[in-house]
């Protein structure tokens, strides 16, 4: 029973050890060549110039009905990567909107929240067309994925 | 003096001659660590390669780049980058040049390869078709993306 015991306790030191020495790596590797950059707060504003652009040149009724279609954005990335909420008010976060993915917009209301690459990235802006004023908020949560 | 050392290696070699079926048994019972260990330091081994000689953080700077630029192009555009640090890491990892950059216009996903070990890869939301074409030496290593419609 002890051997046992003993042995289990080995494993788990064993499998400590190569957590620390793989951490050790990264941490050293990273702090020597710097971390990659954050690229999610420039894809949300790159995304929100483009909902802008398309807001100006279109029919709002239309955009609310076929946004995707309208503004030559792929749905299925953007439901995959991205959020879109437009609002017609200056207070979007908390209202129902007249175009809105899916998704959680509350994150876009801490400040500092795109400093923080660990969490997805907001952008907002305000657009006036016809004398109103409409919100525009991006998310973005894409990474750069690696693979073979 | 010399008729104790010669016992003494006598007694030494014979002690490990009766471990010999010990030794076995020792690695058999650690093979599970040695797999571990094995397995950890290939790990770590791939990481510091690919970090180190450019790959990683030059494949992910130039896939951000690209998206970006695809992001905000109209169909029609034709956009012209210098690629020549890319294509300078790729040659030195004996990567082919037709196969550092690739579209998938199907999943909207581009793809830049500078190591035989992985490729970065980034989504773009612009509802088109981007056509890549590396031209080398005019001068410089200069990447053409034309943009197409879906």
């Amino acid at each position: 029973m002890r051997g046992q015991v003993d042995s289990q306790l080995a494993g788990f030191i064993f499998i400590f050890v190569c957590l620390l020495i793989i951490g050790g790596v990264v941490a050293g590797n990273t702090i020597a060549l710097g971390d990659d950059f954050n690229y999610k707060p420039l894809d949300a504003a790159i995304l929100n110039a483009q909902v802008q652009k398309c807001l100006s040149l279109h029919d709002i009724s239309k955009i609310s009905s076929d946004f995707y279609a309208t503004c030559g954005i792929n749905e299925s990335i953007i439901k995959k990567y991205y959020r879109i909420k437009i609002c017609d008010t200056v207070e979007c976060i908390g209202s129902k909107g007249i175009f809105s993915t899916e998704g959680d917009f509350e994150i876009c209301g801490i400040t500092g929240i795109n400093k923080n690459s660990n969490y997805p990235s907001c952008s907002t802006s305000q657009i006036l067309i016809s004398s109103k004023k409409y919100t525009i908020i991006t998310v973005s949560s894409q990474d750069v994925r690696r693979g073979l | 003096m010399n008729l104790e050392c010669q016992r003494l290696t006598e007694e030494f070699i014979l002690e490990l001659l009766n471990k010999k079926g010990s030794v076995g048994e020792i690695i058999k019972d650690n093979v599970v660590y040695l797999i571990i260990t094995a397995l950890v330091v290939l790990m770590i081994g791939s990481y510091l390669y690919v970090q180190n000689n450019g790959a990683g953080i030059w494949g992910s700077f130039y896939a951000q780049e690209i998206v970006s630029i695809v992001n905000q192009a109209q169909v029609g555009d034709s956009i012209t980058i210098d690629v020549g640090r890319a294509t300078r890491i790729a040659k030195r990892n004996g990567v082919p040049f037709e196969s550092i950059f690739s579209v998938i216009p199907a999943s909207n996903e581009l793809c830049i390869s500078l190591s035989t070990s992985g490729k970065n890869c980034l989504s773009y939301f612009n509802n088109v078709v981007p056509e890549v074409k590396l031209d080398l030496g005019v001068p410089g290593n200069l990447l053409t993306i034309n943009v197409r419609t879906r």
